[in-house]
């Protein structure tokens, strides 16, 4: 099977009569970092959330190395390979860190084990605080707890909403710090982000969503995606976007 | 003095009735935001099975009731609830309600209106001298199964990993299913589970009646949703303590307060459930700070 | 600038064409026939207003009440006790207070006074209940049904107890019950028109947006709920007087189902869903438990047990619940 290894082709959803994502096409290749950038309402969580099946959508379809996922549920895509570190972290406030990572079904309990030495020495914080309950974690150990346990899985393509969302600072580099480590391990990864410039530098390729559309597609190093991805952003009218 | 032990004594045993029934209203109210009044109908179901097995050696009929509360939950769940997913919590409610009330006649159908009489064992009748106390072998026995059974349960939910699951989906069922945990059958082993506490539940109302009549479920069920109310229903934990103090507080009041003023005791029961609804929707326990989930 | 009278234009409101002429064609059917048949027409005539009332706070407010069983059985008994005739009461309850004893009211003014004590007790208990809504409303508000139930079914001095009240009189016509329902109809067209009732019906669609366009949520579902009391409280006077004996269990769970069933299998988006609910039900009800009488068409007997019209009923609202969740008059799915 040929193809890029995500692959999203025209892909509309809407809720009622209202259009979130109207016809919505990108791709990822393995180990590449993607993202997916746009104003709040663009359609970005939509798309993560038509991806990995918490929402049907009206058309189009979406392929991870040639399967199609479109129609399957949320668990169905997981075990394919798909993690998620959704919107507002959503970690398990109840479990402990060490619970919160034990969630995961994927894989024979031994490979587990070992997945979970990974994601400790990937963040040591959470090793020191394995028996912690989830709620009590700092908003950068919540947002490592949220990726350490997408990972448990050892997915194949790693989904991330607005992982900067809420930290601080330094919390925010340590998360762009660690979606770099990430590719270097083999995951593709694609995130949705609103901070343009720190996005940038970390990853491959950039689409800019906005209104339900793709407006830009730029390479991260070309010498004027900072100003196009910047006009798109705001809806101008600019030569070398696909404007609309 | 001794009155008001043995008081205390039963008042922890039917405190642990309730805790087994409400940490099953718990367990399906986590998960589907179900407040399931059906199971009071698969207690009385599994009370039934008692009775139709009375001839049979007790350990059999105890696993039979247990095999017909399991099924029937199971069936509820295939049948009604799962068809309800995308439902508002108040429509899954009353949904449960009319089961309750439809199995409830039916029973009435099946076996009459009449209380139908019959023993577990004659062992469970007699009393024994404790510590110079004397209770009877059904409060003992009450202690002990719950006890042992809320117990396991404990250890289930914190120590193995389908219970882990099960506390996680409690908390965030969406999340569970994006990790790759199988939804369906996850939901159908919580609504078993609720059947195997329906079953004990209903071992012990029968010896403490003495038999089995078709409103013998929604009384247990519906002090076992205050209880789950009181104590926060989206906590497993929570839903038994509630349950717990509800009927520990209930069970000493009736034989402390004075005949004329038994009938406001459970006014201010339900008092204290409103209050806790306006006030403290989380439920009376520290921790809990998921209100609403939208 | 004049408006048209608020009565007069619902009145002549279209949507009231079934709600206003069921009441109207059974209160004949139940003139004609048979007293066992005029008995049932009275009953699903009572039965009709508390679900108008119901309609009238559930549907604008979308919030479901359980509790109206318990102004129903309010009212019952508010009513019964104050027409009860002098030396009647000191039979039936000896150890009534001296102050409620020599109270007697015509029969009319006994109704108002059911509807007032109904609608006291949901100004009291309101302003706590109608903080809450969905599921949490639910339990709160069979949670006031049970403590009503057991405050009444226990002060033996002025109810007479877990035992049955009797002598109460069935004074209560088809006429009488037809002419509660028009009343209760027309209030709660009136309400649903009225500002109020548009306001309110904003909260259900929206409660975030309508609390932040200033819409005191609370005040406007109390006002909603009190009136929906007074109506099921006056119905509940009505219903005392066409049983002519009050039993506890008459006023339980089941009533609170079949209340339920109706409301819900109509569809509580309209009042004539409510109306047609209650006929469907009515309907059902009384040709299952002619089975479970016993009839015979021709050479074909059939003998149902009792329990079999609860059975019934409780799969149609089961089926309803599944497959119509916004009922058999409702056009929208729900939410």
């Amino acid at each position: 099977m040929s193809g890029p290894f995500l692959e999203v082709r025209q892909l509309a959803v809407s809720y009622q009569a209202v259009a979130a994502l109207r016809g919505v096409s990108l791709h990822a290749g393995e180990r590449e970092v993607v993202a997916v950038l746009g104003p709040n309402g663009a359609g970005k969580s939509t798309l993560l959330n038509a991806v990995v099946g918490l929402v049907t959508p009206r058309a189009g379809e979406v392929r991870l190395d040639g399967e199609v996922l479109t129609g399957r549920s949320p668990d169905q895509v997981a075990r394919r390979g798909v993690g998620v570190v959704p919107e507002g972290r959503r970690i398990f406030g109840r479990l402990s860190v060490e619970e919160n990572l034990r969630v995961c079904p994927v894989g024979s309990r031994r490979r587990r084990h070992e997945q979970r030495e990974v994601v400790y020495a990937l963040f040591p914080a959470l090793a020191e605080r394995s028996r912690q309950l989830g709620r009590y974690l700092s908003g950068g150990q919540q947002q490592q707890l949220a990726i350490g346990r997408a990972l448990m899985a050892a997915p194949r393509l790693l989904l991330l909403d607005e992982p900067s969302l809420g930290l601080a600072p330094a919390a925010v580099e340590a998360v762009f710090e660690t979606i770099g480590r990430l590719r270097e391990a083999g995951v593709t990864v694609v995130v949705v982000e609103q901070r343009v410039h720190q996005t940038l530098a970390i990853a491959d390729r950039a689409y800019v969503l906005s209104a339900g559309t793709i407006r830009l597609e730029t390479t991260a190093g070309g010498p004027d995606a900072d100003r196009a991805i910047e006009a798109a952003y705001f809806g101008e009218a600019h030569p070398a976007g696909a404007g609309g | 003095m001794t009155t008001l032990l043995q008081s205390l004594v039963d008042g922890i045993g039917v405190g642990g009735l309730y805790a087994l029934e409400s940490l099953g209203i718990g367990l399906l109210f986590g998960i589907m935001r179900l407040a399931n009044f059906a199971l009071g109908a698969v207690t009385m179901a599994a009370a039934y099975a008692l009775y139709v097995a009375r001839d049979l050696p007790l350990g059999v009929a105890v696993l039979l009731a247990v095999g017909v509360a399991v099924l029937l939950s199971l069936l509820l769940e295939a049948a009604v609830f799962r068809r309800m997913r995308s439902a508002s919590e108040a429509a899954l409610f009353i949904a449960s309600f009319a089961i309750a009330f439809g199995l409830e006649n039916l029973a009435l159908v099946v076996f009459g209106a009449n209380t139908r009489s019959f023993s577990l064992s004659p062992w469970l009748a007699r009393s024994s001298d404790v510590l110079g106390l004397r209770i009877s072998h059904l409060s003992i026995v009450t202690l002990v199964a719950a006890g042992t059974l809320l117990l396991l349960f404990s250890v289930f939910l914190r120590r193995t990993e389908v219970g882990i699951r099960l506390r996680a989906a409690a908390d965030d069922f969406e999340m569970t299913a994006l990790l790759g945990v199988r939804a369906h059958r996850l939901i159908a082993l919580a609504f078993a589970l609720s059947g195997v506490l329906c079953a004990a539940v209903a071992v012990v109302v029968v010896g403490q009646l003495g038999g089995v009549s078709p409103g013998l479920g929604s009384n247990v069920v519906v002090i076992a949703l205050l209880g789950a109310v009181i104590g926060g229903m989206d906590r497993l934990s929570g839903a038994a303590v509630g349950g717990f103090c509800v009927g520990f507080v209930l069970s000493l009041l009736d034989s402390v307060l004075p005949l004329e003023v038994r009938p406001f005791r459970d006014a201010v029961t339900v008092a204290v459930v409103v209050g806790v609804l306006v006030f403290r929707p989380q439920g009376l326990l520290p921790g809990g700070t998921l209100t609403e989930r939208v | 600038m004049r408006r048209t009278e608020p009565w007069l234009a619902a009145a002549l409101d279209p949507a009231l064409a079934v709600p206003l002429a069921t009441p109207v064609l059974l209160v004949l059917a139940g003139l004609v026939a048979r007293p066992d048949v005029e008995r049932t027409v009275v009953d699903c005539l009572v039965l009709m207003s508390v679900v108008v009332a119901l309609q009238l706070f559930s549907g604008s407010s979308g919030v479901i009440s359980v509790c109206h069983v318990a102004f129903v059985q309010l009212g019952a008994y508010v009513s019964a006790l104050s027409a009860m005739p002098e030396q009647r009461r000191e039979v039936m309850l000896p150890d009534l207070p001296s102050g409620l004893a020599h109270v007697r009211v015509g029969l009319f003014w006994s109704y108002l006074l059911a509807a007032l004590a109904a609608a006291v007790l949901a100004l009291v208990a309101g302003p706590l209940l109608m903080r809450l809504s969905g599921l949490q409303s639910a339990i709160a508000t069979f949670a006031l049904l049970l403590a009503t139930q057991t405050v009444i079914e226990n002060w033996s001095a002025v109810t007479g107890g877990p035992g049955a009240l009797i002598g109460v009189g069935t004074s209560t016509t088809p006429v009488l019950a037809g002419g509660l329902v028009v009343v209760a109809v027309l209030v709660t067209h009136a309400f649903a028109r009225s500002r109020y009732g548009l306001r309110l019906r904003a909260t259900r669609e929206d409660e975030v947006a309508a609390r932040a366009a200033g819409i005191d949520v609370e005040r406007l579902r109390l006002l909603a709920f009190v009136v929906s009391a007074a109506l099921a409280g006056a119905a509940g006077a009505l219903y005392g007087h066409r049983l002519g004996t009050l039993n506890p269990d008459d006023f339980g769970l089941r009533l609170t189902f079949f209340l339920l069933a109706m409301l819900i299998v109509g569809g509580l988006r309209s009042l004539t869903g409510a109306v047609v609910g209650c006929v469907v039900v009515t309907a059902l009800g009384q040709a299952l438990l002619a089975v479970e009488n016993g009839v015979r068409w021709g050479p074909v007997g059939l003998q149902g047990p009792p329990g079999l019209r609860e059975l019934g009923l409780a799969a149609l609202l089961v089926v309803i619940l599944l497959v119509r969740p916004a009922g058999l008059v409702g056009g929208r799915v729900r939410e």
